[in-house]
Protein backbone atom coordinates (compact mmCIF):
# COMPACT_ATOMS: atom_id res chain seq x y z
CA UNK A 1 0.00 0.00 0.00
CA UNK A 2 1.95 2.94 -1.22
CA UNK A 3 1.19 6.40 -0.01
CA UNK A 4 -0.14 8.50 -2.79
CA UNK A 5 -0.14 11.90 -1.26
CA UNK A 6 -1.61 13.41 -4.39
CA UNK A 7 -4.93 11.85 -3.59
CA UNK A 8 -5.06 13.30 -0.08
CA UNK A 9 -7.05 16.35 0.64
CA UNK A 10 -4.64 19.23 0.46
CA UNK A 11 -7.04 22.10 0.67
CA UNK A 12 -5.69 25.45 -0.40
CA UNK A 13 -5.67 28.39 1.99
CA UNK A 14 -8.62 29.89 0.16
CA UNK A 15 -10.59 26.71 0.46
CA UNK A 16 -10.03 26.38 4.19
CA UNK A 17 -10.76 30.03 4.68
CA UNK A 18 -14.03 29.72 2.77
CA UNK A 19 -15.05 26.69 4.80
CA UNK A 20 -14.24 28.52 7.99
CA UNK A 21 -16.17 31.58 6.94
CA UNK A 22 -19.26 29.61 6.07
CA UNK A 23 -19.27 27.17 8.98
CA UNK A 24 -17.35 29.08 11.66
CA UNK A 25 -15.92 25.73 12.65
CA UNK A 26 -12.51 26.18 14.27
CA UNK A 27 -11.25 22.93 12.77
CA UNK A 28 -10.87 24.67 9.42
CA UNK A 29 -9.15 27.69 10.81
CA UNK A 30 -7.00 25.48 13.00
CA UNK A 31 -5.80 23.54 10.04
CA UNK A 32 -5.09 26.71 8.13
CA UNK A 33 -3.15 28.33 10.96
CA UNK A 34 -1.39 25.07 11.74
CA UNK A 35 0.48 25.14 8.47
CA UNK A 36 1.73 28.68 9.08
CA UNK A 37 2.97 28.12 12.59
CA UNK A 38 6.60 27.59 11.56
CA UNK A 39 6.56 30.86 9.64
CA UNK A 40 4.73 32.87 12.27
CA UNK A 41 6.91 31.51 15.02
CA UNK A 42 10.08 32.33 13.11
CA UNK A 43 8.81 35.80 12.31
CA UNK A 44 8.00 36.44 15.96
CA UNK A 45 11.41 35.16 16.97
CA UNK A 46 13.00 37.69 14.68
CA UNK A 47 11.16 40.57 16.28
CA UNK A 48 10.71 39.49 19.87
CA UNK A 49 14.07 37.74 20.26
CA UNK A 50 12.88 35.39 23.00
CA UNK A 51 11.45 31.95 22.28
CA UNK A 52 8.89 32.25 25.10
CA UNK A 53 7.61 35.59 23.83
CA UNK A 54 7.41 34.22 20.32
CA UNK A 55 5.40 31.23 21.50
CA UNK A 56 3.00 33.49 23.36
CA UNK A 57 2.60 35.64 20.28
CA UNK A 58 1.78 32.63 18.11
CA UNK A 59 -0.98 31.58 20.47
CA UNK A 60 -2.33 35.11 20.90
CA UNK A 61 -2.46 35.52 17.17
CA UNK A 62 -4.35 32.27 16.82
CA UNK A 63 -7.04 33.47 19.21
CA UNK A 64 -7.25 36.93 17.73
CA UNK A 65 -7.26 35.97 14.09
CA UNK A 66 -10.00 33.40 14.50
CA UNK A 67 -12.38 36.22 15.35
CA UNK A 68 -10.81 38.94 13.21
CA UNK A 69 -11.05 37.03 9.97
CA UNK A 70 -14.77 37.68 9.68
CA UNK A 71 -14.11 41.40 9.59
CA UNK A 72 -11.60 41.46 6.80
CA UNK A 73 -11.67 40.96 3.12
CA UNK A 74 -8.75 38.65 2.63
CA UNK A 75 -7.43 38.04 -0.82
CA UNK A 76 -4.30 36.16 0.10
CA UNK A 77 -4.29 34.65 3.55
CA UNK A 78 -0.55 34.28 3.47
CA UNK A 79 0.09 37.95 2.75
CA UNK A 80 -2.53 39.02 5.22
CA UNK A 81 -1.15 36.79 7.94
CA UNK A 82 2.35 38.09 7.32
CA UNK A 83 1.36 41.70 7.83
CA UNK A 84 -0.95 41.01 10.75
CA UNK A 85 1.63 38.86 12.53
CA UNK A 86 4.33 41.41 11.94
CA UNK A 87 2.18 44.24 13.24
CA UNK A 88 1.27 42.19 16.26
CA UNK A 89 4.92 41.70 17.11
CA UNK A 90 5.65 45.36 16.58
CA UNK A 91 2.82 46.27 18.91
CA UNK A 92 4.17 43.94 21.56
CA UNK A 93 7.52 45.66 21.24
CA UNK A 94 5.94 49.11 21.45
CA UNK A 95 4.09 48.18 24.60
CA UNK A 96 7.27 46.97 26.13
CA UNK A 97 8.95 50.21 25.09
CA UNK A 98 11.64 48.43 23.24
CA UNK A 99 13.20 50.25 20.39
CA UNK A 100 11.07 50.62 17.33
CA UNK A 101 11.75 48.58 14.28
CA UNK A 102 10.96 49.43 10.70
CA UNK A 103 7.30 49.52 9.85
CA UNK A 104 5.65 47.05 7.60
CA UNK A 105 6.53 47.84 4.05
CA UNK A 106 4.24 46.65 1.30
CA UNK A 107 7.06 46.87 -1.21
CA UNK A 108 8.97 44.22 0.57
CA UNK A 109 6.34 41.65 -0.24
CA UNK A 110 7.08 41.94 -3.92
CA UNK A 111 9.37 39.24 -5.12
CA UNK A 112 12.88 40.42 -5.56
CA UNK A 113 13.62 41.19 -9.20
CA UNK A 114 17.21 40.06 -8.83
CA UNK A 115 16.11 36.54 -8.39
CA UNK A 116 14.32 36.51 -11.68
CA UNK A 117 17.38 37.68 -13.47
CA UNK A 118 18.89 34.35 -12.68
CA UNK A 119 16.01 32.36 -13.99
CA UNK A 120 15.07 32.26 -17.62
CA UNK A 121 11.43 31.68 -16.86
CA UNK A 122 9.28 33.46 -19.39
CA UNK A 123 12.28 34.69 -21.27
CA UNK A 124 12.09 32.36 -24.15
CA UNK A 125 12.15 35.05 -26.84
CA UNK A 126 15.10 36.94 -25.54
CA UNK A 127 16.81 33.86 -24.27
CA UNK A 128 19.87 34.21 -26.43
CA UNK A 129 20.57 37.78 -25.52
CA UNK A 130 19.90 37.18 -21.87
CA UNK A 131 22.08 34.09 -21.68
CA UNK A 132 24.88 35.95 -23.37
CA UNK A 133 24.63 38.77 -20.83
CA UNK A 134 24.47 36.33 -17.93
CA UNK A 135 27.49 34.51 -19.25
CA UNK A 136 29.59 37.65 -19.64
CA UNK A 137 28.57 38.99 -16.27
CA UNK A 138 29.31 35.74 -14.52
CA UNK A 139 32.82 35.89 -15.88
CA UNK A 140 33.26 39.34 -14.42
CA UNK A 141 32.35 38.27 -10.92
CA UNK A 142 35.09 37.71 -8.37
CA UNK A 143 35.83 34.01 -8.16
CA UNK A 144 34.24 33.18 -4.78
CA UNK A 145 31.02 34.92 -5.86
CA UNK A 146 30.98 33.18 -9.21
CA UNK A 147 31.58 29.75 -7.71
CA UNK A 148 28.99 30.25 -4.99
CA UNK A 149 26.37 31.57 -7.39
CA UNK A 150 26.97 28.77 -9.84
CA UNK A 151 26.70 26.07 -7.22
CA UNK A 152 23.65 27.57 -5.57
CA UNK A 153 21.56 28.52 -8.59
CA UNK A 154 22.72 26.11 -11.25
CA UNK A 155 23.71 23.06 -9.27
CA UNK A 156 20.88 23.68 -6.78
CA UNK A 157 23.12 23.19 -3.78
CA UNK A 158 22.14 24.46 -0.36
CA UNK A 159 24.35 26.96 1.49
CA UNK A 160 25.74 24.11 3.54
CA UNK A 161 26.42 22.09 0.40
CA UNK A 162 28.29 25.01 -1.15
CA UNK A 163 30.32 25.56 1.99
CA UNK A 164 31.15 21.89 2.03
CA UNK A 165 32.16 21.75 -1.61
CA UNK A 166 34.29 24.91 -1.58
CA UNK A 167 35.66 25.08 1.93
CA UNK A 168 34.27 28.60 2.36
CA UNK A 169 32.66 29.57 5.64
CA UNK A 170 28.87 29.21 5.70
CA UNK A 171 28.48 32.91 6.43
CA UNK A 172 30.81 33.81 3.59
CA UNK A 173 28.82 31.67 1.19
CA UNK A 174 25.68 33.61 2.02
CA UNK A 175 27.32 36.96 1.50
CA UNK A 176 29.05 35.82 -1.70
CA UNK A 177 25.70 34.85 -3.09
CA UNK A 178 24.05 38.05 -1.94
CA UNK A 179 26.76 40.29 -3.32
CA UNK A 180 27.14 38.21 -6.43
CA UNK A 181 23.43 38.57 -7.14
CA UNK A 182 23.63 42.32 -6.75
CA UNK A 183 26.63 42.56 -9.04
CA UNK A 184 24.98 40.34 -11.60
CA UNK A 185 21.82 42.38 -11.56
CA UNK A 186 23.67 45.61 -12.18
CA UNK A 187 25.78 44.05 -14.88
CA UNK A 188 22.96 42.25 -16.71
CA UNK A 189 20.66 45.26 -16.62
CA UNK A 190 23.28 47.56 -18.06
CA UNK A 191 23.99 45.07 -20.86
CA UNK A 192 20.35 44.47 -21.71
CA UNK A 193 19.50 48.18 -21.78
CA UNK A 194 22.38 49.07 -23.94
CA UNK B 1 3.38 34.11 -4.23
CA UNK B 2 1.10 31.11 -4.19
CA UNK B 3 2.75 28.27 -2.37
CA UNK B 4 1.80 24.81 -1.42
CA UNK B 5 1.54 24.20 2.30
CA UNK B 6 4.24 21.56 2.03
CA UNK B 7 6.91 24.15 1.60
CA UNK B 8 6.27 25.58 5.00
CA UNK B 9 6.17 22.26 6.70
CA UNK B 10 9.57 21.42 5.37
CA UNK B 11 11.10 24.10 7.52
CA UNK B 12 11.19 21.56 10.31
CA UNK B 13 13.82 19.19 8.87
CA UNK B 14 15.92 22.26 8.10
CA UNK B 15 15.65 23.45 11.66
CA UNK B 16 16.59 20.01 12.86
CA UNK B 17 19.85 20.35 10.97
CA UNK B 18 19.06 18.96 7.55
CA UNK B 19 20.88 21.71 5.74
CA UNK B 20 22.11 19.79 2.75
CA UNK B 21 20.52 18.62 -0.44
CA UNK B 22 17.75 19.78 -2.73
CA UNK B 23 15.14 20.38 -0.05
CA UNK B 24 17.43 22.68 1.89
CA UNK B 25 18.36 24.47 -1.29
CA UNK B 26 14.73 24.95 -2.22
CA UNK B 27 13.96 26.50 1.14
CA UNK B 28 16.91 28.87 0.89
CA UNK B 29 15.94 29.69 -2.65
CA UNK B 30 12.36 30.52 -1.74
CA UNK B 31 13.44 32.66 1.18
CA UNK B 32 15.27 34.91 -1.29
CA UNK B 33 11.99 36.04 -2.79
CA UNK B 34 9.59 35.45 0.06
CA UNK B 35 9.70 38.03 2.82
CA UNK B 36 7.64 35.94 5.22
CA UNK B 37 9.96 32.97 4.95
CA UNK B 38 13.02 35.22 4.96
CA UNK B 39 11.92 36.83 8.23
CA UNK B 40 11.18 33.47 9.77
CA UNK B 41 14.55 32.09 8.76
CA UNK B 42 16.25 35.14 10.16
CA UNK B 43 14.42 34.58 13.42
CA UNK B 44 15.48 30.95 13.58
CA UNK B 45 19.07 31.82 12.87
CA UNK B 46 19.49 34.77 15.16
CA UNK B 47 17.76 33.38 18.23
CA UNK B 48 19.21 30.21 19.71
CA UNK B 49 16.85 27.50 20.90
CA UNK B 50 15.15 24.27 19.97
CA UNK B 51 12.80 25.82 17.45
CA UNK B 52 11.60 22.57 15.95
CA UNK B 53 10.30 21.44 19.33
CA UNK B 54 8.68 24.80 20.00
CA UNK B 55 6.88 24.63 16.66
CA UNK B 56 5.64 21.13 17.35
CA UNK B 57 4.45 22.22 20.77
CA UNK B 58 2.56 25.13 19.25
CA UNK B 59 1.04 23.00 16.53
CA UNK B 60 -0.14 20.54 19.11
CA UNK B 61 -1.68 23.32 21.17
CA UNK B 62 -3.44 24.83 18.18
CA UNK B 63 -4.76 21.50 16.99
CA UNK B 64 -6.05 20.80 20.50
CA UNK B 65 -7.89 24.10 20.50
CA UNK B 66 -9.28 23.67 17.00
CA UNK B 67 -11.32 20.62 17.51
CA UNK B 68 -14.20 20.48 15.15
CA UNK B 69 -17.43 21.76 16.51
CA UNK B 70 -15.75 24.55 18.45
CA UNK B 71 -16.48 28.06 17.38
CA UNK B 72 -14.85 31.38 17.89
CA UNK B 73 -17.39 33.28 19.95
CA UNK B 74 -16.37 36.65 18.70
CA UNK B 75 -16.67 35.44 15.15
CA UNK B 76 -20.37 34.91 15.60
CA UNK B 77 -20.74 38.05 17.63
CA UNK B 78 -19.29 39.90 14.68
CA UNK B 79 -21.80 38.36 12.35
CA UNK B 80 -24.63 39.21 14.68
CA UNK B 81 -23.41 42.79 14.87
CA UNK B 82 -23.21 43.13 11.14
CA UNK B 83 -26.69 41.70 10.83
CA UNK B 84 -28.02 44.29 13.23
CA UNK B 85 -26.35 47.01 11.24
CA UNK B 86 -27.31 45.84 7.83
CA UNK B 87 -30.72 44.56 8.74
CA UNK B 88 -32.47 42.98 5.78
CA UNK B 89 -29.52 43.41 3.49
CA UNK B 90 -27.43 41.37 5.88
CA UNK B 91 -29.98 38.61 5.88
CA UNK B 92 -30.03 38.52 2.12
CA UNK B 93 -26.27 38.27 2.02
CA UNK B 94 -26.27 35.46 4.48
CA UNK B 95 -28.85 33.59 2.50
CA UNK B 96 -26.81 33.96 -0.62
CA UNK B 97 -23.86 32.43 1.07
CA UNK B 98 -25.64 29.32 2.20
CA UNK B 99 -25.12 27.28 -0.97
CA UNK B 100 -21.39 27.54 -0.43
CA UNK B 101 -21.61 25.42 2.68
CA UNK B 102 -19.39 22.40 2.35
CA UNK B 103 -21.23 19.15 1.77
CA UNK B 104 -22.87 17.65 4.81
CA UNK B 105 -20.46 14.76 4.59
CA UNK B 106 -17.53 16.97 5.50
CA UNK B 107 -19.17 18.52 8.47
CA UNK B 108 -20.13 15.15 9.84
CA UNK B 109 -16.72 13.67 9.33
CA UNK B 110 -15.04 16.61 10.93
CA UNK B 111 -16.83 16.25 14.19
CA UNK B 112 -14.53 14.53 16.58
CA UNK B 113 -16.68 14.69 19.65
CA UNK B 114 -19.89 13.13 18.42
CA UNK B 115 -19.74 10.37 20.94
CA UNK B 116 -17.15 11.21 23.52
CA UNK B 117 -15.56 8.16 25.05
CA UNK B 118 -16.18 8.01 28.75
CA UNK B 119 -12.87 8.49 30.51
CA UNK B 120 -13.36 5.43 32.65
CA UNK B 121 -13.83 3.39 29.53
CA UNK B 122 -11.06 5.03 27.60
CA UNK B 123 -8.72 2.47 26.07
CA UNK B 124 -5.10 2.79 26.96
CA UNK B 125 -2.55 1.24 24.69
CA UNK B 126 -1.08 -1.24 27.18
CA UNK B 127 -4.51 -2.36 28.29
CA UNK B 128 -5.54 -3.10 24.75
CA UNK B 129 -2.27 -4.84 24.14
CA UNK B 130 -2.77 -7.21 27.00
CA UNK B 131 -6.24 -8.09 25.95
CA UNK B 132 -5.27 -8.59 22.41
CA UNK B 133 -2.27 -10.81 22.93
CA UNK B 134 -4.36 -12.95 25.21
CA UNK B 135 -6.90 -13.34 22.49
CA UNK B 136 -4.68 -14.26 19.64
CA UNK B 137 -1.78 -16.18 21.10
CA UNK B 138 -2.65 -19.77 20.25
CA UNK B 139 -3.23 -20.14 16.54
CA UNK B 140 -3.83 -23.77 15.74
CA UNK B 141 -6.13 -22.96 12.89
CA UNK B 142 -6.65 -19.67 11.25
CA UNK B 143 -10.35 -19.93 10.87
CA UNK B 144 -10.99 -20.95 14.40
CA UNK B 145 -8.82 -18.18 15.77
CA UNK B 146 -10.54 -15.71 13.57
CA UNK B 147 -13.87 -16.69 15.04
CA UNK B 148 -12.62 -16.41 18.59
CA UNK B 149 -10.88 -13.17 17.89
CA UNK B 150 -13.99 -11.71 16.39
CA UNK B 151 -16.13 -12.61 19.36
CA UNK B 152 -13.69 -11.52 22.00
CA UNK B 153 -12.69 -8.31 20.36
CA UNK B 154 -16.33 -7.38 20.08
CA UNK B 155 -16.62 -7.97 23.78
CA UNK B 156 -13.69 -5.73 24.42
CA UNK B 157 -15.10 -3.11 22.15
CA UNK B 158 -18.29 -3.13 24.13
CA UNK B 159 -16.37 -2.66 27.29
CA UNK B 160 -14.29 0.15 25.87
CA UNK B 161 -16.78 2.29 24.15
CA UNK B 162 -20.37 2.61 23.13
CA UNK B 163 -21.22 0.36 20.21
CA UNK B 164 -20.34 1.67 16.82
CA UNK B 165 -23.09 3.83 15.49
CA UNK B 166 -24.11 3.08 11.98
CA UNK B 167 -25.30 6.17 10.25
CA UNK B 168 -26.90 6.23 6.90
CA UNK B 169 -25.59 9.52 5.66
CA UNK B 170 -27.72 11.45 3.24
CA UNK B 171 -25.33 11.62 0.40
CA UNK B 172 -24.84 10.09 -2.97
CA UNK B 173 -22.74 7.29 -1.60
CA UNK B 174 -25.57 5.80 0.41
CA UNK B 175 -27.62 5.45 -2.72
CA UNK B 176 -25.94 2.06 -2.96
CA UNK B 177 -28.37 1.13 -0.23
CA UNK B 178 -31.38 1.40 -2.49
CA UNK B 179 -29.90 -0.57 -5.32
CA UNK B 180 -28.69 -3.36 -3.10
CA UNK B 181 -30.84 -6.34 -4.06
CA UNK B 182 -30.90 -8.03 -0.70
CA UNK B 183 -31.15 -4.91 1.37
CA UNK B 184 -29.08 -6.74 3.95
CA UNK B 185 -27.20 -4.28 6.05
CA UNK B 186 -23.98 -6.26 5.92
CA UNK B 187 -23.78 -6.03 2.18
CA UNK B 188 -23.65 -2.29 2.04
CA UNK B 189 -19.95 -1.93 1.59
CA UNK B 190 -20.29 1.78 1.00
CA UNK B 191 -22.16 2.53 4.16
CA UNK B 192 -20.37 4.73 6.60
CA UNK B 193 -19.85 4.02 10.20
CA UNK B 194 -18.17 5.71 13.07
CA UNK B 195 -14.53 4.86 13.55
CA UNK B 196 -12.83 5.65 16.76
CA UNK B 197 -9.17 5.43 17.49
CA UNK B 198 -6.08 6.59 19.23
CA UNK B 199 -2.96 8.05 17.64
CA UNK B 200 0.29 7.71 19.52
CA UNK B 201 3.98 7.83 18.83
CA UNK B 202 6.02 4.67 19.03
CA UNK B 203 6.34 4.86 22.77
CA UNK B 204 2.58 5.08 23.21
CA UNK B 205 2.48 8.81 23.93
CA UNK B 206 -0.62 10.36 22.42
CA UNK B 207 -0.17 12.63 19.42
CA UNK B 208 -2.77 15.35 19.66
CA UNK B 209 -3.24 17.21 16.44
CA UNK B 210 -2.46 14.31 14.16
CA UNK B 211 -4.60 14.51 11.06
CA UNK B 212 -6.80 11.66 9.98
CA UNK B 213 -8.13 11.76 6.48
CA UNK B 214 -10.13 9.49 4.30
CA UNK B 215 -8.06 8.86 1.24
CA UNK B 216 -9.56 10.26 -1.97
CA UNK B 217 -12.12 12.23 0.00
CA UNK B 218 -12.31 15.59 1.65
CA UNK B 219 -12.88 14.29 5.13
CA UNK B 220 -10.43 15.13 7.81
CA UNK B 221 -10.28 15.30 11.57
CA UNK B 222 -7.65 16.20 14.10
CA UNK B 223 -6.86 13.89 16.97
CA UNK B 224 -7.82 15.59 20.21
CA UNK B 225 -5.70 16.40 23.26
CA UNK B 226 -5.48 12.75 24.26
CA UNK B 227 -4.71 11.63 20.73
CA UNK B 228 -8.20 10.27 20.27
CA UNK B 229 -10.27 10.75 17.18
CA UNK B 230 -13.60 9.84 15.73
CA UNK B 231 -14.61 9.97 12.14
CA UNK B 232 -17.05 8.48 9.75
CA UNK B 233 -15.90 6.36 6.89
CA UNK B 234 -17.06 3.54 4.74
CA UNK B 235 -15.63 0.11 5.46
CA UNK B 236 -13.80 0.12 2.18
CA UNK B 237 -12.21 3.50 2.83
CA UNK B 238 -8.53 3.96 3.49
CA UNK B 239 -7.66 6.31 6.30
CA UNK B 240 -4.39 8.19 6.23
CA UNK B 241 -2.85 9.41 9.44
CA UNK B 242 -0.35 12.22 9.19
CA UNK B 243 1.51 14.39 11.61
CA UNK B 244 4.35 16.79 11.24
CA UNK B 245 7.62 14.97 11.74
CA UNK B 246 6.05 11.55 11.37
CA UNK B 247 5.58 9.27 8.44
CA UNK B 248 2.15 9.08 6.91
CA UNK B 249 0.50 5.79 7.55
CA UNK B 250 -2.58 4.38 5.98
CA UNK B 251 -4.90 1.57 6.83
CA UNK B 252 -8.32 0.20 6.11
CA UNK B 253 -11.21 1.77 7.91
CA UNK B 254 -12.93 -1.47 8.75
CA UNK B 255 -11.86 -1.88 12.35
CA UNK B 256 -12.71 0.25 15.31
CA UNK B 257 -11.14 1.28 17.57
CA UNK B 258 -7.94 1.76 15.62
CA UNK B 259 -4.68 2.13 17.44
CA UNK B 260 -2.17 3.98 15.36
CA UNK B 261 1.42 4.17 16.47
CA UNK B 262 3.16 6.62 14.17
CA UNK B 263 6.83 6.48 13.40
CA UNK B 264 9.09 9.47 13.49
CA UNK B 265 10.24 10.58 10.15
CA UNK B 266 13.88 9.76 10.60
CA UNK B 267 15.74 8.56 7.58
CA UNK B 268 16.76 5.21 8.96
CA UNK B 269 13.29 3.89 9.61
CA UNK B 270 11.49 3.16 6.44
CA UNK B 271 8.41 1.53 7.71
CA UNK B 272 5.13 2.44 9.24
CA UNK B 273 3.70 0.99 12.37
CA UNK B 274 0.02 0.39 12.16
CA UNK B 275 -2.12 -1.29 14.69
CA UNK B 276 -5.77 -1.89 14.48
CA UNK B 277 -7.93 -3.55 16.98
CA UNK B 278 -8.24 -7.10 15.84
CA UNK B 279 -4.76 -7.66 14.57
CA UNK B 280 -1.83 -8.23 16.81
CA UNK B 281 1.84 -9.04 16.93
CA UNK B 282 3.97 -9.37 19.99
CA UNK B 283 7.40 -8.31 21.22
CA UNK B 284 7.18 -4.70 20.18
CA UNK B 285 8.00 -1.79 22.49
CA UNK B 286 4.41 -1.03 23.32
CA UNK B 287 3.20 -4.55 23.13
CA UNK B 288 0.26 -3.53 21.01
CA UNK B 289 2.23 -2.44 18.03
CA UNK B 290 2.60 -4.48 14.89
CA UNK B 291 5.07 -3.38 12.29
CA UNK B 292 3.25 -3.72 9.03
CA UNK B 293 5.59 -2.36 6.44
CA UNK B 294 8.77 -2.93 4.59
CA UNK B 295 8.90 -5.98 2.39
CA UNK B 296 7.86 -8.33 5.14
CA UNK B 297 7.54 -8.64 8.86
CA UNK B 298 9.91 -11.17 10.32
CA UNK B 299 8.59 -13.07 13.22
CA UNK B 300 10.33 -15.71 15.17
CA UNK B 301 8.82 -19.18 15.65
CA UNK B 302 6.29 -20.73 13.31
CA UNK B 303 3.87 -18.19 12.01
CA UNK B 304 0.93 -18.26 9.70
CA UNK B 305 0.68 -15.43 7.22
CA UNK B 306 -1.85 -12.81 8.25
CA UNK B 307 -4.05 -10.56 6.16
CA UNK B 308 -2.95 -7.01 6.87
CA UNK B 309 -6.48 -5.84 7.46
CA UNK B 310 -6.92 -8.39 10.24
CA UNK B 311 -8.64 -11.73 10.21
CA UNK B 312 -12.05 -10.48 11.19
CA UNK B 313 -12.06 -7.87 8.49
CA UNK B 314 -10.76 -10.39 6.00
CA UNK B 315 -13.59 -12.76 6.71
CA UNK B 316 -15.99 -9.91 6.25
CA UNK B 317 -14.32 -9.07 2.98
CA UNK B 318 -14.78 -12.64 1.78
CA UNK B 319 -18.44 -12.67 2.73
CA UNK B 320 -19.20 -9.38 1.13
CA UNK B 321 -17.39 -9.78 -2.12
CA UNK B 322 -18.15 -13.41 -2.79
CA UNK B 323 -20.17 -13.87 -5.96
CA UNK B 324 -22.09 -17.12 -6.10
CA UNK B 325 -21.31 -18.99 -9.29
CA UNK B 326 -23.99 -19.65 -11.86
CA UNK B 327 -24.11 -22.20 -14.67
CA UNK B 328 -23.10 -25.71 -13.77
CA UNK B 329 -22.10 -24.61 -10.29
CA UNK B 330 -25.30 -22.73 -9.50
CA UNK B 331 -26.72 -23.55 -6.12
CA UNK B 332 -23.83 -25.67 -4.87
CA UNK B 333 -23.18 -25.49 -1.16
CA UNK B 334 -19.95 -26.17 0.58
CA UNK B 335 -16.43 -24.93 1.09
CA UNK B 336 -13.41 -24.25 -1.03
CA UNK B 337 -10.04 -24.33 0.68
CA UNK B 338 -7.16 -22.50 -0.98
CA UNK B 339 -3.55 -22.80 0.10
CA UNK B 340 -0.98 -20.18 -0.85
CA UNK B 341 2.24 -18.46 0.10
CA UNK B 342 2.94 -14.74 0.37
CA UNK B 343 5.54 -13.19 -1.90
CA UNK B 344 7.95 -10.37 -1.11
CA UNK B 345 5.39 -7.83 -2.25
CA UNK B 346 3.06 -9.26 0.36
CA UNK B 347 0.76 -10.65 -2.32
CA UNK B 348 -0.74 -14.12 -2.21
CA UNK B 349 1.23 -16.36 -4.57
CA UNK B 350 1.15 -19.94 -5.76
CA UNK B 351 -2.51 -20.52 -5.05
CA UNK B 352 -3.58 -24.15 -5.03
CA UNK B 353 -7.00 -25.62 -4.44
CA UNK B 354 -6.73 -27.86 -1.44
CA UNK B 355 -10.40 -28.67 -1.26
CA UNK B 356 -12.44 -28.25 -4.40
CA UNK B 357 -16.17 -27.67 -4.59
CA UNK B 358 -16.97 -26.90 -8.21
CA UNK B 359 -14.73 -25.33 -10.90
CA UNK B 360 -16.46 -21.94 -10.90
CA UNK B 361 -16.61 -21.82 -7.12
CA UNK B 362 -12.92 -22.66 -6.95
CA UNK B 363 -12.17 -19.87 -9.39
CA UNK B 364 -14.24 -17.42 -7.40
CA UNK B 365 -12.35 -18.32 -4.22
CA UNK B 366 -9.03 -17.76 -6.00
CA UNK B 367 -10.27 -14.46 -7.37
CA UNK B 368 -11.27 -13.25 -3.91
CA UNK B 369 -7.83 -14.03 -2.55
CA UNK B 370 -5.83 -12.59 -5.43
CA UNK B 371 -7.90 -9.42 -5.46
CA UNK B 372 -7.92 -9.11 -1.69
CA UNK B 373 -5.62 -7.28 0.66
CA UNK B 374 -1.90 -7.72 1.22
CA UNK B 375 -0.60 -10.30 3.65
CA UNK B 376 2.01 -10.23 6.34
CA UNK B 377 4.36 -13.07 5.55
CA UNK B 378 4.70 -16.06 7.82
CA UNK B 379 6.86 -19.12 7.96
CA UNK B 380 4.15 -21.39 6.60
CA UNK B 381 1.56 -21.32 3.85
CA UNK B 382 -1.78 -19.75 4.53
CA UNK B 383 -5.05 -21.56 3.97
CA UNK B 384 -8.27 -19.71 3.42
CA UNK B 385 -11.70 -21.28 3.43
CA UNK B 386 -14.42 -19.71 1.33
CA UNK B 387 -17.96 -20.83 2.01
CA UNK B 388 -20.55 -21.08 -0.71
Amino acid sequence: MGIDSATLWHPGDDELLAYYRTTGDMAYFGRLYHRYIPLVYGLCLKYLKHPEDAEDAVMQLYEELASKIALYEIRSFRTWLYSVAKNHCLQVLRKEKHEMIVEFDEQFMESHPVDHLLLNEGREEQNGEWLEALHRCMEKLPEPQRISIRKFFLDEMSYADVANATGYQLKSVKSYIQNGKRNLKICIESRMNR
Amino acid sequence: MHRKPDEQIKILPYLRGKRKGKEAHRLERISMTDAFLADAMEGFETVPGDHASAIKRLQTAVAGKSRSGTYAVRYWAAIAASLLLLGGAGLLLLRKETPELPPQENILADRTELFPIDDAKKPSAPELAENRSAVLKPEPDMQETAETAAVISEEIQDRLAPPAVITVAENEKSSAVDTSPSGDIRHMAEMKHLIRGLVTDESGQPLPGATLQVKDAHNGVFADREGRFEMEAADSAVIVASFVGYRNSEFKADTSPLLIAMQENSEALDEVVVVAFGRQKKQSPVGAVATVAGPATEETAEKLPQPVIGKKAYRRYLERHRVRPGGACAGVKGEVVIRFGVDENRRPAGLTVEQSLCPDADREAMRLITEGCDWVRGTKDATVTVKF
